[in-house]
């Protein structure tokens, strides 16, 4: 293995094919964006510089604030329910008395295995006013609370989210399951030799114990919220209104619809460096000393 | 030691030669009717025998517009015989896939065009200018008077495409059965129409099924108010001649509001598509339904005569019918233009002027929509034409189009953002938010 490693004609014939293609279609495009955002540009004529005036009509534009907004509230919501349910059932899960556990396990991947476009379809039938699941459902437990849940501004993108928080609980779920999988039994042992019952050892032992899982989980959740866009797309096109616009589908509506590609490229900047900070937020307080066991 | 470094090079070997495998781009093309003799080369002098392949981009995506493009194909040969297509797709993307292969310079050698997309092609120098060729050959000799007014020139004043449609109202249908059936009233003024949505209502019939979904059905929707007080309708607040705030237009969003508020639209407008808007329509579940012309067809398949459409929008008050004859829709700078980088421009000028008019005869031959551009006194339709379709072929001459789609008006951040003022006025924003922001529209995009 030292060999191996210590080979650097190996490491770099193997490494800098990838890091060539991916610096082709990732840090190339995001060079290029932020280059363009600089730029008066319709897509197809010659750009024209502008400076700053795309940032500066940027900063004075509601939509942006509305669209960060969005983008942050639909980040939350996948931190507390992504992340915390499947918290839960990989807890569940660790517990050797409940039956059919590797069924459960497969079980809850399946969402993640469907496209976005067939849990967005099977949402919208799901939150249709008229005959949809969960008004029905209301209805039968004769609650008057049905809800217009994609034509609403004040709950369309709590409604999005929520899709999301579906389609992607299983890869939250695989990952904490994984990092409490790799915890060794010892230390369960020794704390129910101390006496501690199944929700000590689970918070004060487990949970601590997998921390930088955690950490990869909330940089995915955190970056994924304040970038989505597939699901309002498909499901609201952003609607009603603005209600569910996040910076993505802002960058989208700017280039392809407006025709406003130097601002759209403002737009994606702007998100880059939100994902960034979120990202540079989240390692310096989670940071912790890697555990060996 | 060797024998690892050839292992190293023969594994970057492979990965290499994977990489070079995914490349290329996958094209989603079909072939048209192609001569047994042709060959792929590219468009040539017409005069000679040698065959071209010209490449299209036109609606190719189910059992008639395919039937349609083979129709067409066949007009062609008949004075290009070595003329063959390959058929590129039309993608219902707003025209984003053409103006990345605009920018590509990538683009097909003739072109489906539509109002929104033909200014920035334009101005990039992407498509020709069909000013002379449609001079030198007398082109309009052959439109109708209301073809060349609403459907040839675009906002600069100049010719991009060869129209395939005429003007098309887009119209307010209504069940006749359902009315007869709940004794209402088929309206023909605003308080009738509220009679007529509270009527539905008490007997859970959806007043109307509109696909909100769309940007340009709530701006259709809009129209058919604001055109009643204020003919220019959201053109002309597009233009920056007119504000939200100014009186018309305050009373037609007032009666909207009203609209509205009675329970005009089923739940989840916004978020229903045509499918959907349809299906409550054509079952029965929903009274009346917006739509363009076109239509007509479709509906009539499934509702045969139950169905009429309204003479007027029933938005005006009693005592005033001064616009009643104003209608949303009109015509729209929409047909097939040329590349610039075309081969052979006036052959491929020629080849899709005779396209265009293939394709309007074919609609009006073989599925009776009357709304062609050119004069239709020759040709004889091969399908029985709906009562509607007759009725409104005798109609647009009289209808005013003084308004526009809000997807085909070249002010595209107006165009973009007042639709999305509209779907939260839709559900529930208030009447004077709603001014509001649209005069911050108008003050900030209008005129652009």
């Amino acid at each position: 293995m030292n060999k191996m490693l210590g080979n650097k004609k190996a490491i770099a014939a193997f490494t800098l094919p990838v890091l060539f293609v991916f610096s082709l279609i990732v840090f190339f495009p995001i060079i290029q964006t932020i280059q363009k955002s600089f730029y008066d540009w319709d897509g197809l004529t010659k750009p024209i510089f502008s400076g700053f005036k795309n940032y500066a009509e940027l900063l004075r534009d509601p939509l942006f604030y509305q669209a960060s907004k969005n983008g942050v509230l639909f980040a939350i919501v996948l931190v507390i329910f992504q992340i915390g349910i499947s918290t839960l059932l990989a807890l569940a899960l660790m517990n050797p008395a409940i039956p059919f556990r590797r069924f459960f396990r497969n079980a809850y991947f399946i969402p993640a295995v469907l496209s976005v476009t067939v849990a967005c379809q099977l949402f919208s039938s799901i939150y249709n006013p008229e005959f949809g699941m969960i008004n029905k459902l209301f209805e039968t437990f004769g609650l008057d609370w049905q809800q217009d849940w994609l034509s609403d501004t004040r709950c369309s993108l709590l409604a999005v989210a929520f899709v999301s928080v579906w389609h992607g609980m299983g890869y939250q779920f695989s990952i904490i399951f994984a990092g409490l999988k790799s915890v060794p039994d010892q230390y369960q042992e020794a704390a129910m030799i101390d006496g501690a019952n199944r929700f000590q050892i689970n918070t004060k032992v487990l949970i601590p114990l997998i921390k930088d899982t955690y950490r990869i989980c909330l940089i995915m959740a955190i970056t994924g919220g304040i970038n989505a866009y597939s699901y309002m797309q498909i499901l609201t096109k952003g609607g009603p209104g603005t209600s569910s616009h996040t910076l993505t589908y802002m960058t989208f509506r700017s280039a392809f619809t407006i025709g406003e590609y130097g601002y759209g490229c403002a737009v994606a900047a702007m998100l880059i460096l939100q994902c960034l900070t979120a990202t540079f937020l989240i390692n310096k307080f989670m940071r912790s000393e890697s555990i060996t066991y | 030691m060797r024998k690892r470094s050839f292992l190293c090079v023969a594994l970057t070997t492979v990965f290499l030669f994977c990489l070079t495998a995914c490349s290329g781009s996958v094209q989603n093309v079909d072939t048209a009717k192609v001569s047994e003799s042709a060959q792929p080369e590219t468009a040539k002098d017409s005069g000679s025998d040698e065959y071209i392949v010209l490449k299209l981009y036109t609606h190719y995506d189910s059992g008639d517009t395919n039937k349609r493009v083979e129709y067409c194909t066949e007009k062609v040969q008949e004075k290009y015989p070595n003329v063959s297509f390959e058929i590129d797709p039309y993608q219902q993307d707003g025209g984003q896939s053409i103006k990345a292969r605009a920018a590509t310079g990538d683009l097909p050698d003739i072109l489906f065009l539509n109002d929104g997309s033909i200014l920035p092609l334009a101005k990039s120098g992407s498509i020709l200018t069909l000013d002379d060729y449609i001079e030198k050959n007398d082109y309009t000799s052959g439109l109708s008077q209301s073809a060349i007014d609403n459907c040839l020139y675009s906002s600069d004043g100049h010719i991009y495409q060869f129209p395939v449609n005429g003007v098309q109202p887009y119209l307010w249908y209504y069940n006749k059965d359902l009315f007869d059936q709940y004794n209402v009233k088929v309206p023909e003024n605003f308080d009738e129409l509220l009679t007529a949505i509270q009527t539905f209502r008490d007997n859970d019939i959806i007043p109307m099924a509109l696909f909100a979904k769309e940007p340009w059905v709530s701006g259709t929707f809009f129209d058919a108010f604001a055109m009643k007080e204020a003919p220019g309708g959201l053109k002309a607040l597009s233009e920056g001649t007119a504000k939200a705030s100014d009186e018309g237009y305050k009373k037609a969003i007032h009666k909207m509001k009203q609209a509205i508020d009675a329970g005009i639209f089923q739940q989840g407008v916004t978020n229903a598509d045509f499918d959907t808007a349809f299906a409550l329509f054509s079952s029965g579940k929903a009274a009346m339904f917006q739509n363009g012309g076109w239509c007509i067809t479709d509906i009539n398949k499934q509702m045969d005569d139950n169905v009429d459409y309204f003479d007027s929008y029933p938005t005006n008050d009693a005592d005033y019918t001064d616009n009643n004859g104003c209608f949303a829709g009109g015509g729209n700078a929409e047909g097939y233009g040329v590349a610039a980088n075309t081969a052979d421009p006036e052959l491929a000028m020629d080849v899709a002027a005779l396209f265009a008019k293939a394709q309007a005869e074919y609609d009006y031959v073989k599925n009776g929509l009357v709304n062609a551009p050119f004069n239709t006194e020759n040709l004889i339709p091969e399908v029985e034409l709906p009562d509607m379709s007759k009725k409104m072929g005798k109609q647009l001459s009289e209808m005013k189009f003084t308004s526009k789609n809000v997807e085909m008006i070249s002010n595209r951040e107006f165009g973009t953002a007042f639709p999305e003022e509209l779907q939260k006025f839709i559900v529930g924003e208030s009447e004077e938010d709603f001014i509001k922001a649209v005069d911050a529209l108008v003050e900030k995009a209008g005129g652009q």
